[in-house]
C-alpha cells in the first residue's frame, strides 16, 4: 500500500472504529479475527478489494487520475426501439389444383374418405353464415367444410371402378327376382338383425338378440275380417302408410331363439285372425272399426227429412249423402270432406243455390289421394271414429295444403342463400368452367 | 337468424334503412321519411253502406259497413250477443259498424229460401278463432229481427256450464237442476227482445202450469205473463223457460209465428262436464241442466216454421278438446246425432277486399294514428302482422 492509501487506511479505521459496536472474537487457530459488523464491513470493502487487487502501484495511480465523475442518470434509459422481428414466411407453393389436370384421375387424387382439403380440391366452393355484409365463406380453413362429410371420393367413376373390381367376388342376382314386386311375391318376409364386435373384455352385445321381422298385409291372405281381427290384434305394430307389420322380438337370450318366436307370433296371429269365436257376434256400435251409415241416426234424420219434403225418388240422394257422411268420419274431417257434406245437406235440403253463392268465397279443395286397399277402406282400426278424425285433420287440413292443392312456392335460386349445396353434376361443371377460367 | 335479403326487406318495412338510408332513430320507432312528411296521405272514407236493415244487404254491400241504430244494438243485445272487446271498440268509435261479409250473405239467403213448413233447417258456423262467427251471428240475429222472426236467443251458451250464477237441484223434476239467476236474466233478454212481437202476435198458453199451491198459470195466458211471472219468481225462472219453449215450439208447429233459435256456442250442449259439483264431489254432466233441455229440444226435427241459427266455437269446449275448429269433432257424436243434418258455413280470415276496407274503417275513425298505415306498405304489414285474422288486426291496430 502506498503512503495515501495508507494514510486512508488509516482515516478510515478511526472512523470505522466508531461504528464498531460489535466485534466477535473467533478463535479457531488461535488467533484472534476482528469481525466488523455491517456498516464497518461497508466502509472497509473497498479498501480489502484494492489490497486483495494485484495491481500496479503506478497504474492506480494513473486511473486515480483520469477517473471522471460517474454521470449520474436521471429517468429512464433510453432503451432502442425494438423493431419486430419481420418473419419472412416461407416461400409458399402455389396451391396443388393449379398443377392438376383437367383429365386427371380424380380417383387417385381422393381415394378415400378425407377430411375436406381446400387446396386439392379444384372447384370454387362456399359454405357457411355469411357475416354482415360479406360473402358466404369460401372455401379456405373453412371449418365447416371440414366438419361435414364429403364423398369426393366416390364419384361415378371410382364407383364404378370399385364395383367392377369386387365383381369377382359376386354371384349373380337371382334370376326371376329382378324387380321389387317378384321378390315380395317370392319373399315376403323380412327378417333383420344386428351383429356387434367389441375390442374390449367381452366381445358380446346383449342388442344381438334383437330380431325384428316386417312383413306387408297384402303377402297374407286375409279376408276383410281377418284383417280387421289382426289389426286389432298387433295395435301399433302396423304401419297404415307402408302397410307393413313388424314384429320385434328380444324375450329371449339368444338370437336363434327371438327369430322362432317371430316365426312363431307371426303363425299364430295369422291362425287366430282366421278363426272367428262364438263372442265376435257380441260386437257393439262403439266397436265397430269403421263408420257404418246404414242404421245409423244420420240415416234416420235423412229419411225423415226426405219424407217431409215428400220426395218419391230419394234413393240417389240418400245414397249421395250416406256416402259423404261415411267418408266425413272415416277418411277423417278436414275442410274438403266438411265442404262435401255441406253440398250434400244442401241438396237434401233442397236449397242449393243457382249462383252458388254459399261455396263461391271457398276454393274447391281437391280430395288428395289417400292409400286404399281393395276392399275400399282406408288404414287403421280404430273404436272411436272420432278419434281417428282428430288423428286424421291434422294430415286433413294441412295435409291438403301439402298434397299440392295449394302450389308450393316456386323454387327459387337466393343468390345470397347461406348453405349452397351443388349436387355431383353441379360440381363437376363447375369444376370443368373453374379449370377452363384457370387455363385460359 | 335471417338471411340477409330477409333482414334489409324487413328493415325496409319498418322505415329503418330505405333508400335514403335509414336515420338513426332508436329501436321501435318508426322513421318517417321526409316525402311522406311533405304530403301525408290522404285519410280514406269508410268504405259505408247506408242501408242500416240486412234485409236489404245483398252481394253488391259486401266489404261495406253498416250502421246498426243504437236502438237495435240495445233491443236485441243488451245482455250479450256482441264479444265485449268489439263492444268497447264501437264505444270508442261512438257507433256500432258492422262489415258485410259472404257467409252472413250466405246465411240470410239460406233463411230467406228455407221451406218454413218442413221440420227447421240448421246452420252452423263454423271457423278459427278470431274470424268472426259471433259478429256474423250478429248480423244474422239483426236480419231475423227486422224480418219479424221471434227470437229465441241465447247469447253465449258455455257461460251456463262454466260461468253460472248460481246452480241448484230442481224442485220440479227429480235428478236435474236448474239455473235460478241466469233464467231470470235470459228470461229478460227474451222479453226485450221480442216486446214488440209479442204484442202483436198474442200467444197464449195452451197448458196449465202449477207452481206452487197458490201459483198456477191457467191455459191461454199470455205468453208476456208466463215471463213475468220467470222474471219475478227466480224459484220458478227455470221451469218457466222450459215452459216457454215447449209453448213457442207448439204455437210453431201450429203455424202462428215462427221461431228462429240462435245459439252462440252450440256444441257446448253436448259437453260431458261442467263445473257443478254434486253433494257426491262429481262434476255435473250438463244434460242434467233444465235449462239445457229446454233449448236442445228445440233442435230436434219435430216442429215447423223454425230455423236454427248457431256458431260451433273451439272456445265454447272444455280446454282439452279445441284441437280442432271443425264441426264434427267439435260437437263430438252426440251433437252430431242430435243436429245432422245441417248445414256447415265456414267463416274464413279477411281476404284483400276486406282487409282493405277493415284498414279503411279504422282509419276513418282515426283509429289508425301513424301517417305510414294508409299506405301500400302499411296495409301490408297490417296484413301479415294480423295474418288476415279480424281479431288479431283489432289487437295489432289497438297501440297504433
Amino acid at each position: 500500500m502506498g503512503s495515501s492509501s495508507a494514510r486512508s487506511f488509516s482515516t478510515l479505521l478511526e472512523f470505522t472504529a466508531g461504528y464498531v459496536t460489535s466485534v466477535r472474537w473467533i478463535t479457531t487457530t488461535g488467533k484472534k479475527v476482528y469481525v466488523l459488523d455491517m456498516r464497518a464491513q461497508q466502509l472497509l470493502r473497498p479498501l480489502a478489494c484494492r489490497s486483495l487487487a494485484t495491481s500496479h502501484p503506478r497504474a492506480e495511480i494513473k486511473a486515480a487520475a483520469e477517473e471522471e465523475f460517474r454521470t449520474l442518470e436521471i429517468g429512464r434509459k433510453k432503451r432502442e426501439r425494438f423493431t419486430a422481428k419481420t418473419f419472412k414466411p416461407a416461400t409458399m407453393l402455389p396451391p396443388r389444383y393449379k398443377q392438376q389436370k383437367t383429365d386427371q384421375d380424380w380417383g387417385s387424387v381422393w381415394p378415400a374418405a378425407r377430411t375436406f382439403h381446400p387446396a386439392t380440391v379444384p372447384f370454387p366452393v362456399r359454405q357457411g353464415y355469411p357475416a354482415s355484409g360479406q360473402p358466404t365463406p369460401d372455401k379456405w380453413a373453412n371449418a365447416e367444410l371440414m366438419k361435414i362429410p364429403n364423398f369426393l371420393h366416390l364419384t361415378p367413376p371410382v364407383i364404378k371402378r370399385q364395383c367392377e373390381a369386387l365383381k369377382k367376388f359376386c354371384t349373380p342376382w337371382p334370376a326371376g327376382l329382378e324387380t321389387t314386386a317378384k321378390q315380395e311375391k317370392h319373399f315376403p318376409v323380412t327378417v333383420s338383425k344386428s351383429s356387434y364386435l367389441h375390442s374390449s373384455p367381452t366381445i358380446r352385445d346383449p342388442k344381438a338378440r334383437i330380431v325384428t321381422l316386417k312383413v306387408h298385409l297384402r303377402s297374407l291372405d286375409l279376408d276383410y275380417h281377418g284383417r280387421d281381427k289382426l289389426l286389432r290384434l298387433v295395435g301399433e305394430r302396423y304401419d297404415a302408410d307402408t302397410d307393413c307389420l313388424t314384429l320385434v322380438a328380444d324375450r329371449c337370450p339368444l338370437s336363434q331363439q327371438n327369430y322362432d318366436y317371430c316365426q312363431y307370433l307371426l303363425t299364430v296371429l295369422y291362425n287366430e285372425s282366421m278363426k272367428t269365436e262364438p263372442w265376435e257376434h257380441e260386437k257393439e256400435l262403439v266397436d265397430l272399426e269403421k263408420y257404418v251409415w246404414e242404421g245409423s241416426p244420420s240415416q234416420a234424420a235423412a229419411q225423415n227429412v226426405v219424407t217431409a219434403r215428400g220426395i218419391n225418388d230419394a234413393e240417389e240422394l240418400l245414397k249421395e249423402y250416406g256416402q259423404v257422411v261415411t267418408d266425413l268420419h272415416n277418411e277423417g274431417e278436414d275442410e274438403a270432406t266438411v265442404l262435401r257434406y255441406q253440398e250434400s245437406v244442401m241438396k237434401l235440403l233442397g236449397l242449393t243455390d243457382p249462383q252458388d253463392t254459399a261455396t263461391a268465397s271457398e276454393p274447391k279443395y281437391i280430395q288428395g289421394e289417400r292409400g286404399q286397399d281393395k276392399d275400399g277402406w282406408v288404414g287403421q282400426a280404430r273404436r272411436d271414429w272420432v278419434v281417428r278424425g282428430v288423428k286424421l285433420w291434422e294430415e286433413g287440413c294441412e295435409g291438403q295444403r301439402d298434397r299440392g292443392v295449394l302450389q308450393p312456392p316456386a323454387q327459387h335460386h337466393d343468390k345470397n342463400r347461406a348453405f349452397a349445396l351443388l349436387s355431383l353434376e353441379d360440381t363437376s361443371r363447375h369444376l370443368r368452367a373453374f379449370q377452363k377460367t384457370q387455363i385460359g | 337468424m335471417m338471411a340477409p335479403s330477409a333482414r334489409r326487406a324487413v328493415l325496409l318495412l319498418r322505415g329503418l334503412a330505405g333508400r335514403h338510408g335509414g336515420c338513426g332513430a332508436a329501436l321501435g320507432q318508426r322513421c318517417v321519411s321526409a316525402e311522406a312528411a311533405q304530403a301525408p296521405l290522404p285519410r280514406p272514407l269508410a268504405p259505408r253502406t247506408s242501408l242500416t236493415s240486412p234485409v236489404e244487404h245483398t252481394a253488391e254491400q259486401r266489404g261495406l259497413w253498416y250502421t246498426l241504430q243504437p236502438g237495435v244494438v240495445q233491443r236485441l243485445f243488451s245482455q250479450g250477443g256482441v264479444p265485449k272487446q268489439f263492444l268497447t271498440q264501437c264505444q270508442t268509435f261512438a257507433e256500432t259498424c258492422l262489415m258485410v261479409r259472404q257467409p252472413s250473405l250466405t246465411l240470410m239467403d239460406f233463411i230467406r229460401r228455407s221451406d218454413l213448413s218442413l221440420p227447421p233447417n240448421k246452420f252452423l258456423l263454423y271457423g278459427r278463432n278470431g274470424c268472426g262467427k259471433t259478429l256474423s251471428l250478429v248480423h244474422a240475429t239483426h236480419f231475423l229481427a227486422d224480418t219479424d222472426w221471434l227470437l229465441v236467443h241465447v247469447p253465449w251458451a258455455p257461460k251456463w256450464r262454466r260461468n253460472f250464477k248460481e246452480v241448484a237441484p230442481s224442485a220440479t223434476i227429480e235428478g236435474q237442476y236448474d239455473h235460478p239467476l241466469d233464467a231470470v236474466l235470459w228470461l229478460q233478454h227474451f222479453k226485450t227482445q221480442n216486446a214488440e212481437l209479442l204484442k202483436t202476435l198474442q200467444l197464449v198458453t195452451q197448458e196449465r202450469y202449477i207452481w206452487s199451491r197458490r201459483e198456477v198459470t191457467e191455459p191461454d195466458t199470455p205468453l208476456g205473463e208466463l215471463v213475468e211471472l220467470g222474471i219475478g219468481r227466480a224459484r220458478y225462472s227455470t221451469d218457466c223457460v222450459l215452459a216457454l219453449t215447449s209453448e213457442l215450439k207448439r204455437h210453431a208447429t201450429e203455424g202462428r209465428c215462427k221461431v228462429a233459435v240462435v245459439v252462440d256456442g252450440i256444441n257446448t250442449f253436448y259437453s260431458p262436464v261442467s263445473r257443478y259439483r254434486c253433494e257426491d264431489r262429481t262434476l255435473l254432466d250438463p244434460k242434467y241442466f233444465t235449462l239445457f233441455q229446454s233449448f236442445m229440444q228445440l233442435f230436434k226435427s219435430d216442429w215447423k216454421n223454425g230455423i236454427v241459427v248457431g256458431s260451433i266455437d273451439s272456445l265454447a269446449n272444455e280446454g282439452w278438446r279445441r284441437d280442432s275448429h271443425l264441426p264434427r269433432y267439435l260437437l263430438r257424436q252426440q251433437g252430431w246425432e242430435a243436429l245432422d243434418p245441417f248445414i256447415p258455413i265456414p267463416i274464413e280470415d279477411y281476404d284483400d277486399l276486406e282487409m282493405r276496407s277493415a284498414i279503411d274503417y279504422y282509419l276513418d275513425r282515426h283509429w289508425l294514428q301513424n301517417p305510414q298505415a294508409g299506405s301500400d306498405i302499411g296495409r301490408r304489414e297490417l296484413a301479415a302482422l294480423s295474418a288476415h285474422n279480424p281479431y288479431l288486426l283489432m289487437q295489432v291496430c289497438r297501440p297504433l
